[in-house]
């Protein structure tokens, strides 16, 4: 009996996980790299100037204020966002009012500036790390009700899989540190082991949270029947908005907003805030709110909401956290969860524990389709006919698992090489990512013929590697902003792109060379050239 | 903090993979001991080390970051610890049966 559930679950794990295997692995690839989607999005607009986390903020804001003048002087909206932290631009928002007439609302706006002096940055169009950061729930080339559905549904599997997978691996304790190099399908599922079961409180974390997430597209039903068909009423009453006035339409000077931001400084004893931001500009019912740097636990800090005409303080981060302690437990639960998800709060050295968890979630995918393809080719092997369906596994593994970060390269090529004025240039940078992926599995599979497995692993690993390897060299040609500049400048998101490049490169090298070694031994004489070898790591 | 905490992680999985007949084999053998079968006192010394590193490092993280983001540096260290010891009992060590 026991036995019989066991093997239920072992089937279970087994489709669950191959069904949707590889929308699972793009998930968790560009979720991993959206950790740092700000740092890329500064990599793909190099026209920015570097802006020095150090600056004076006053003197940025009379600079940011002096353009908002020209650009914007009726606005009713305009923020000033600083380059603190991660982020690293000094850029600018404005909504113009809306038409008294039509009803139709207001133009809106945004320009980065030049933090020396104040003029506006024309940067490329691109899509950014945003964008990949976005794929990963939002996909791409569909509606996003129809991705959030796929994804979610991608969670579900990912959730049963791991549920499965604690309870088919009978040994975890004994395994917990197991690793048995060269020994092939042994090896594979050693490793699939270890970035299962370490990092496994991320795994169900990230899982559950994500289907948290999407869970008000997914289960509207829950809703609908405490709540009606009144949608609103629902988020009305969990997530409460901050007060926000609407303007009364009476006219009055606006405060300075640069003696609210030496209040502001004074009062979070920071020189350094993350925006400033005027709501109802030159109305009575202005509101000006400044957002400090930093989290309170998990959370972001709160922010200081002042009156926009007399510059009284409205709100202290004190008062406002009373509010959200009032806040259900429900509440408190999805803010928790979705904060874990993103990890904003994540400074450095976290973030990267963070990534390097994310790699283990899309390595355990990988895996996971690797000891499928080969347990398969094993018994193939034995019997000696080799289905159809099992070649296009093994070649959709390669051109997913190297395939995708090979396109991902690609897309980083494109962002320097599609002209500058070209019109959708943003359009062209992701579809070169999709079409690199999609000739990835292509290519391999239409002459799996003519070549082994392992050379075309061997091939992907080794195109992957150049291509990472020579994007600093390609900022170099391409840029005023490589690795000798930004250095100096001490410009460290951007000179930390490039050496991430470096040593995302040689590792695909290394493990090319591996793979290749690999494959020459197998083809010698001395060996079995007859059994394709399984991968060893 | 950070530096101190993964220490004390490692040395506790250190001290725990000790404790499993198979990697206490493959510690002992690389350095040329024969035996490595461990007294019952030694066990239960190198299980109390091994949950006392674990522990104390979680205490530095609270320590340092507060529950909440303590708690998470923990969990994420833990991780990348029990890695590296993984790693380290494949290829760290000098055993001549590989």
């Amino acid at each position: 009996m026991k036995d019989m559930f066991r093997e239920s679950m072992r089937w279970l794990h087994t489709w669950s996980g191959l069904v949707l295997g590889w929308v699972l692995f793009f998930m968790f690839i560009t979720g991993t790299v959206g950790y740092f989607s700000y740092e890329i999005d500064r990599w793909m607009q190099p026209e920015a100037p570097y802006a020095s986390n150090t600056s004076d903020q006053v003197h940025l804001l009379s600079l940011a204020k002096q353009r908002l003048d020209l650009v914007a002087p009726d606005a009713i909206y305009s923020s000033v966002n600083f380059p603190v932290d991660r982020y690293s631009f000094l850029r600018i928002n404005w909504e113009n009012p809306s038409n008294k007439i039509t009803g139709e609302k207001g133009e809106r706006g945004r320009e980065i500036l030049n933090p020396q002096t104040g003029e506006p940055v024309v940067v490329r169009k691109t899509g950014g790390g945003t964008l990949l950061y976005r794929m990963h729930y939002a996909l791409h080339y569909m509606p996003r009700i129809v991705a959030y559905w796929i994804t979610s549904l991608c969670a579900m599997f990912m959730f049963i899989a791991l549920i499965t997978g604690i309870v088919i691996h009978i040994r975890i304790f004994k395994d917990f540190f197991t690793f048995q190099p060269n020994k092939q399908q042994r090896s594979w599922l050693d490793m699939h082991n270890l970035m299962s079961v370490l990092p496994l409180p991320f795994h169900l974390m990230i899982t559950y949270s994500g289907l948290i997430f999407l869970m008000f597209t997914t289960m509207p039903g829950i809703l609908t029947a405490s709540y009606g068909d009144d949608d609103d009423a629902f988020f009305d009453s969990a997530f409460p908005l901050t007060t926000q006035q609407e303007a009364s339409g009476v006219y009055a000077q606006s405060i300075d907003l640069s003696t609210v931001l030496v209040s502001a400084q004074q009062h979070f004893n920071q020189s350094q805030v993350r925006y400033i931001r005027i709501q109802n500009q030159n109305d009575t019912h202005a509101q000006v709110e400044v957002a400090p740097r930093g989290f309170d636990g998990l959370s972001r800090a709160n922010t200081l909401v002042y009156q926009g005409v007399s510059g009284e303080l409205l709100s202290t981060p004190n008062s406002k956290n009373d509010q959200s302690e009032s806040g259900s437990a429900f509440v408190s639960l999805y803010d928790a969860l979705l904060n874990l998800h993103e990890g904003l709060f994540a400074p450095t050295i976290l973030r990267w524990i963070y990534f390097l968890s994310g790699l283990a979630g899309a390595g355990m995918i990988a895996t996971g389709m690797i000891l499928w393809a080969s347990k398969r080719r094993k018994k193939a092997q034995k019997s000696g006919q080799v289905s159809k369906g099992l070649v296009l596994v093994e070649h959709l593994n390669v051109g997913t698992i190297v395939g995708l970060p090979i396109a991902i390269a690609a897309y980083f090529w494109a962002n320097r090489l599609i002209p500058i004025h070209l019109v959708g240039r943003e359009n062209w940078e992701i579809n070169t990512l999709f079409i690199v992926w999609a000739i990835m599995p292509v290519y391999s599979f239409l002459f799996a013929k003519k070549r082994p497995l392992s050379k075309v692993w061997a091939e992907q690993l080794a195109l992957a590697a150049l291509m990472y390897l020579c994007l600093p060299l390609l900022n170099l040609l391409t840029t005023s902003q490589h690795l000798g500049i930004s250095f100096v400048q001490g410009d460290w998101i951007m000179a930390g792109f490039d050496l991430t490049m470096i040593v995302l490169g040689t590792l695909f090298a290394i493990a090319a060379f591996k793979m290749h070694r690999q494959q020459a031994q197998a083809l010698s004489p001395t060996k079995n050239s007859a059994i394709k070898p399984a991968l060893k790591i | 903090m950070i530096i101190i905490s993964f220490i004390l992680t490692f040395i506790g999985f250190f001290a725990l993979s000790l404790t499993m007949q198979k990697h206490a084999k493959q510690i002992f053998t690389s350095i040329n001991k024969p035996r490595y079968r461990l007294s019952k006192i030694q066990m239960k010394l190198l299980t109390t080390t091994g949950h006392l590193g674990l522990m104390l490092a979680a205490l530095i993280c609270i320590q340092h970051s507060g529950w909440a983001l303590g708690l998470v540096y923990w969990t994420g260290l833990l991780t990348i610890a029990a890695f590296s010891q993984s790693m380290f009992l494949s290829y760290g060590l000098n055993t001549s049966q590989r």
